[in-house]
Order: C-alpha cells, then sequence, then structure tokens
C-alpha cells in the first residue's frame, strides 16, 4: 500500500515530540552559534520592524503545537508552488 | 545560524538579496520545468521535515547549541536545484511566520543556508561517491563549515563597512564562527548519514533518484 504525504507529516509530528524534551532538557534557553559569536563581539542588537505573528513558544507544548503548525505552513506552501508549476506546465504543453 | 535584523550593515544585506534572488529565481524555474511532479509531494514533505528538525537545537561545546541546517540532506534527496527551492521555503516561514531570522536579513539567510550549504554540498557529494557515507558526512560538515564562513564575512564585512557600527569584528566572528560550526557540522554529518541510511533501507527508490538529481 502507498502511503500519503499525511502518514509521513504524521511520523514527523511523532518524531518531533519524541525529541522536543530532549532539546528542552538540553538546548533550551541557550544561545546559538551566530549568538554567541554576537555576544564575545558585543555586535549590534537592532529592533526589528517587523513582528513575526507566532514564536517557537516557551514550553513543550507551545512548541509542540507551533512547530506542528509550522510544518504544514511549509508543506502547504511548497504543496502550492507545486499546483503552480503543474498549472504553468499544462498551460505550455 | 538565523541572521537576525539590525545586525548588518544596510550595504550588506541589500547584497545579500541582491546575489541571493536570482539565483533561487533560477532555481525554483528550473524546479518547474525539469522536476518530476511525482516527487513534488516528497519535496513538500521533506520541507516540513527540515523545519522542525531546525527547531530542535543540540548542544554543542562550551554550553552553546547548533541546529540542523538540512541542506546536505535535500540534496542527497532531491538534487541541489530542489534542495535550494526547499531550503527557501523553510528560511522564508520561519523568517516571515516565527521570527526566526530578520526580515532584512532574509536575504543573507536565504544566500547562506539555501545558495551556499546546497551548492557546496553538491559539489562535495557529486565529487566523490566511492564511498557513500564518508561523502555524505563530508558534504554535510562541510555545507555548515562554508555556510558559518560565509556569515562571519558578512558580519565582519559590516563591521568594516560601518566602522564598528553594525557586524563584528574579523578578529571575533571568524574564529567564533568557524570554530562552534566545525563542531556542529560533525553532527550535521551523523544526522544526515543517519536518515539517509534510513531512508535507503525503507525507500531505496528516493535515495536513488536523488542520487540521479545531483549527477544531472
Amino acid at each position: 500500500m502507498k502511503r500519503g504525504p499525511a502518514t509521513y507529516l504524521a511520523a514527523i509530528a511523532v518524531v518531533f515530540a519524541i525529541l522536543l524534551p530532549l532539546y528542552y532538557m538540553f538546548s533550551y534557553g541557550k544561545n546559538d552559534s551566530l549568538e554567541r559569536t554576537i555576544e564575545q563581539g558585543n555586535g549590534a542588537q537592532g529592533n526589528s520592524t517587523y513582528n513575526a505573528p507566532f514564536s517557537y513558544g516557551g514550553s513543550y507544548l507551545e512548541s509542540l503545537v507551533f512547530g506542528i503548525l509550522g510544518m504544514v505552513f511549509v508543506f502547504a506552501v511548497f504543496y502550492a508552488l507545486f499546483l503552480v508549476m503543474r498549472k504553468r506546465r499544462m498551460r505550455h504543453e | 545560524m538565523h541572521i537576525p535584523d539590525g545586525l548588518m550593515d544596510p550595504a550588506v544585506w541589500v547584497i545579500g538579496f541582491v546575489v541571493a534572488v536570482p539565483i533561487l529565481f533560477v532555481a525554483f524555474r528550473r524546479l518547474g520545468r525539469e522536476t518530476d511532479e511525482d516527487r513534488m509531494p516528497f519535496m513538500a514533505v521533506l520541507a516540513a521535515g527540515i523545519f522542525v528538525a531546525q527547531m530542535l537545537n543540540f548542544p554543542v561545546a562550551g554550553g552553546t547549541t547548533g541546529h540542523l541546517i538540512g541542506a546536505a540532506l535535500a540534496v542527497v534527496l532531491v538534487g541541489p536545484v530542489a534542495a535550494m527551492a526547499v531550503l527557501t521555503v523553510v528560511i522564508v516561514i520561519q523568517s516571515l511566520f516565527f521570527g526566526d531570522g530578520g526580515i532584512t536579513a532574509l536575504g543573507l539567510n536565504l544566500l547562506n543556508m539555501a545558495v551556499v550549504a546546497s551548492l557546496v554540498s553538491s559539489l562535495v557529494y557529486g565529487a566523490s561517491k566511492r564511498n557513500m557515507k564518508s561523502s555524505i558526512f563530508a558534504a554535510s560538515w562541510l555545507s555548515v563549515f562554508l555556510a558559518a564562513f560565509a556569515a562571519a564575512m558578512e558580519l565582519s564585512a559590516s563591521f568594516l563597512i560601518s566602522g564598528g557600527t553594525y557586524g563584528i569584528t574579523p578578529f571575533i566572528a571568524l574564529p567564533a564562527m568557524l570554530g562552534y560550526n566545525a563542531v556542529i557540522g560533525v553532527a550535521e554529518g551523523i544526522i544526515t548519514v543517519g536518515i539517509w541510511a534510513f531512508i535507503s533501507q525503507v525507500a531505496p527508490e528516493i535515495a536513488k533518484a536523488g542520487n540521479e538529481e545531483v549527477a544531472q
């Protein structure tokens, strides 16, 4: 039986839900390589003129919800691009 | 490795858009013309997977963390052109919807992670496939290291152009970024080889199709 994208997305969400506690145990609140470099070099931390509507959240549940939301966004945008490309391709043929 | 707003000199982030946008425009055009339609849903799933993988920072030396870029993984599974498209969608959504990476720095983030990392992965992986796992590991490590080098050069250029108002002095930016990312690259390599080995076992046709894309 051939599995559809929804099955794979569900599998990714499950793996994400399993690995997310490790992120909170070992990495949450710690700087990444660029942030650490900025800190060492006293780099400018300017204000952004744009405020994003979502964040990655500050708890397991929030991060899980926003992670899955982002995953669905990314999938939907890429799939929409695919549909546009297919339409253009069919028009040319 | 997502550059925030306010860190780079305007001349540098404008150059980021000027360089990245035409390359990615060509990549999307080629994707639309040449890519097998049957592979597109898998690419969308891969993009979604890379999005969540980039959320999961892992600890590296000295209390610093890093995350998967995913460019090498995308290159070995769907080829360099599709990899650039996959990373572009991920990075744009991170920036616009989640505030991960600045709007003004979007061009630089696309240049470093979607363009540089994908092209480096493709060149390294395409050049040597005698031992697949070693090639993938080398492609992954170098993609992270050279993307970090690009970011360090951008930080340095911003510092020098602005007289220290923006960016970071090259004496700190280069050793810090390269040092941390040399370690992060090892983790990227291990994760990428692991995922590729798993996919090669459960869906060898996907790994084979990616191999053919890189060869073209």
